[in-house]
């Protein structure tokens, strides 16, 4: 349904994403992940035909609406956003405060030739289906965030697009009315089948939206997977996002099929590689992910001796409902436990007064790919 | 109107202040029966002018502004400083200098002369009107860009994938989404013409009964010595400008 091949965007000369290739299937919603900046908003904005890329092609529903030459960046097709049958949701929403409810999703077919009654039942249809009737003639600076949301929504999917490009739907949303939205989003998407991108940096939506994960990060696609499982999770963004501790280290030796010794400062971890199918190679480096849970903490500093013991100081807690959050430093690093009441009060005495260790269980760690700033990967 | 704040206060005595003042003028103009004289015919007459005058020079600078201003507020030019500099020059020249380039321009320049004897610019209607548009179109081009940089570029993008091209959308959807600002900005136009009194006199060259627009019959009247007839003219003058703002405000609604 969507090829992106190759896809370079930059600005004089500078890159902001570079050589980004995927496919989405149709019908298919695909979640794309990144931190700010990363790209997620001008590869969204480079599909829909909003900036030209140095290089690339892409095809929309088996029509190229993109292409440039790799070497020359001659564009050799770029055809407008409006002929590219898609529907765009900035994250702003971009409501026209002048028009009501319904003149704003109007728009959405100002330009297609179909007769105006046929336009006025399309309209009364969406608006129906999304429970937007009653707000039908309100001015948008009326409503509700959510409300706005679904409103750009109604109006990017009322010509019937072929393809869906939200930004950020939720980045204006607050907490407690986000489950919400994104169920009736959901269902919308279900209902219509249409095939939909959406950028967040909220690893939440990936959940919720699971259909084909992709991750942005330093200008590249770090992460191309259908579903969000451990075993496929090998982009430090994403184990951040998803509460994991990320750790550098080297490969020291390979003690059994993906299972290694990785080095982190003076202390050995025992890892292993679910998501990495080759051979590391000895002193290349890699990240270690372990989660916040499941751990044990010691008082003492009795690590950096033996094999997944690391020495750690406390720099915070946070006091939750059911459990007790500690930031600790693993020099360098900054990681984050999670301890489960009765534990915490039982070292909760000594921990203030000495340096800890941190015992990590072997089965809990695992070897993921360090990314270079420079985009390659070591591993 | 709430309740009496510092604020309310000086803003009653400011009021106060301007009805006392203008009403000076019009007890003046009024309490005296009025010496009937062909002047006063001719300052109706001016009036007239003015208004006709600077309602085609509104006409005329918003229609070129306006596209002027979008493209400025939508371009990182190189230069664009230079370039807004020299288009803002009448902007910050008095109105009788910027007067005398253009009367300097119309009888000197060959081009110039041509455009005068075709067009009829120099102690003529349209002189009147091309002072106002020289003098004007510096504040339309500045109020303008300013007020275009603010719609936001999500805006502008939706619009594109809508398949709005880019001037369509200025006129289909972003004009009448900020109507009152460019009401304000029509009424900044209107009153830099309406109260020019250098630059029409010079181009104009002031010819009873052709080219005397408002602000140059209150001087010619002035000359005359008749200080009723003055505060007569004043008072219309004010009336004038008056209705104008009220049915602005009301346009901008």
């Amino acid at each position: 349904m969507l090829t992106v091949e190759g896809i370079t965007v930059g600005f004089n000369n500078v890159p902001i994403i570079e050589d980004i290739s995927f496919q989405v299937k149709k019908g298919e919603t695909a979640v794309l992940m990144g931190p700010n900046a990363s790209g997620k908003t001008t590869l969204i904005k480079a599909i829909a035909g909003l900036v030209t890329p140095l290089k690339g092609r892409i095809i929309i529903d088996g029509n190229i609406v993109f292409e440039a030459n790799g070497n020359s960046g001659r564009v050799i097709l770029n055809t407008p956003p409006h002929l590219r049958g898609i529907g765009y949701v900035p994250s702003d929403y971009a409501l026209f405060n002048h028009l009501t409810v319904r003149e704003n999703v109007m728009l959405g077919l100002a330009k297609k030739s179909i007769s105006s009654q046929e336009k006025e039942e399309k309209v009364k249809s969406v608006l129906e289906f999304m429970g937007l009737e009653k707000y039908s003639n309100m001015k948008p600076h009326a409503l509700s965030s959510g409300l706005k949301q679904k409103v750009a929504i109604a109006r990017a999917i009322v010509a019937e697009p072929k393809l869906l490009l939200l930004d950020e739907p939720f980045s204006s949303i607050d907490p407690a009315s986000k489950p919400a939205l994104r169920y009736e989003l959901k269902k919308l998407l279900n209902s219509y089948k249409i095939t939909t991108i959406m950028a967040t940096h909220d690893v939440e939506d990936a959940f919720w939206f699971q259909g084909r994960v992709l991750v942005l990060t330093g200008k590249r696609l770090t992460y191309d997977s259908p579903l969000l499982s451990i075993d496929t999770l090998n982009d430090e963004y994403l184990a951040k996002s998803l509460g994991f501790n990320v750790l550098e280290g080297r490969i020291v030796q390979n003690v059994a099929p993906g299972k290694y010794y990785v080095e982190i400062g003076s202390t050995m971890v025992l890892a292993r590689t679910s998501s990495i199918r080759k051979e590391l190679t000895n002193g290349s480096l890699v990240n270690i992910i372990f989660p916040s849970t499941g751990l044990k903490l010691i008082p003492g500093c009795e690590g950096n001796s033996r094999v997944n013991s690391l020495n750690a100081s406390l720099l915070d807690v946070i006091e939750r409902l059911d459990h007790v959050t500690l930031m600790l430093e693993v020099d360098p690093f900054k990681i984050k436990v999670d301890l489960p009441r009765g534990e915490w009060e039982n070292i909760r005495s000594e921990v203030f007064k000495t340096c800890l260790t941190l015992l990590l269980p072997e089965n809990k760690v695992s070897i993921i790919e360090k990314y270079e700033p420079n985009g390659e990967g070591n591993a | 109107m709430g309740e009496l704040t510092p604020l309310t206060i000086v803003a009653g005595f400011i009021i106060l202040f301007e009805l006392i003042i203008l009403g000076t003028v019009f007890y003046l103009a009024f309490s005296t029966p009025l010496p009937i004289t062909e002047l006063l015919q001719e300052i109706k007459e001016s009036a007239i002018l003015s208004v006709e005058t600077s309602l085609i020079t509104t006409t005329i600078v918003l229609m070129i502004s306006i596209p002027i201003a979008y493209w400025f507020s939508r371009q990182d030019l190189k230069g664009k400083q230079a370039l807004r500099a020299l288009l803002g020059i009448p902007y910050i020249l008095s109105p009788s200098a910027s007067g005398l380039i253009l009367l300097i321009f119309f009888v000197r320049n060959p081009f110039g002369k041509i455009l005068n004897e075709s067009l009829g610019i120099v102690n003529d209607f349209n002189g009147i009107v091309l002072a106002q548009c020289f003098l004007a179109f510096p504040i339309a081009l500045i109020y303008f860009t300013a007020l275009f940089k603010t719609i936001p570029q999500s805006l502008e993008e939706v619009a594109r994938t809508l398949g709005y091209g880019r001037v369509e959308a200025l006129y289909r959807i972003f004009l009448p989404s900020l109507k009152p600002q460019v009401v304000s900005g029509a009424l900044l136009v209107f009153a830099r013409a309406f109260g020019d009194f250098g630059a029409s006199l010079i181009l104009g060259g002031g010819i009873r009964g052709r080219t005397v627009t408002l602000p140059i019959a209150l001087y010619f009247v002035n000359q005359y010595g008749d200080i009723i007839l003055v505060a007569y003219a004043l008072s219309s003058y004010v009336l004038l400008a008056y209705l104008i703002l009220f049915l602005t405000s009301i346009l901008e609604r």
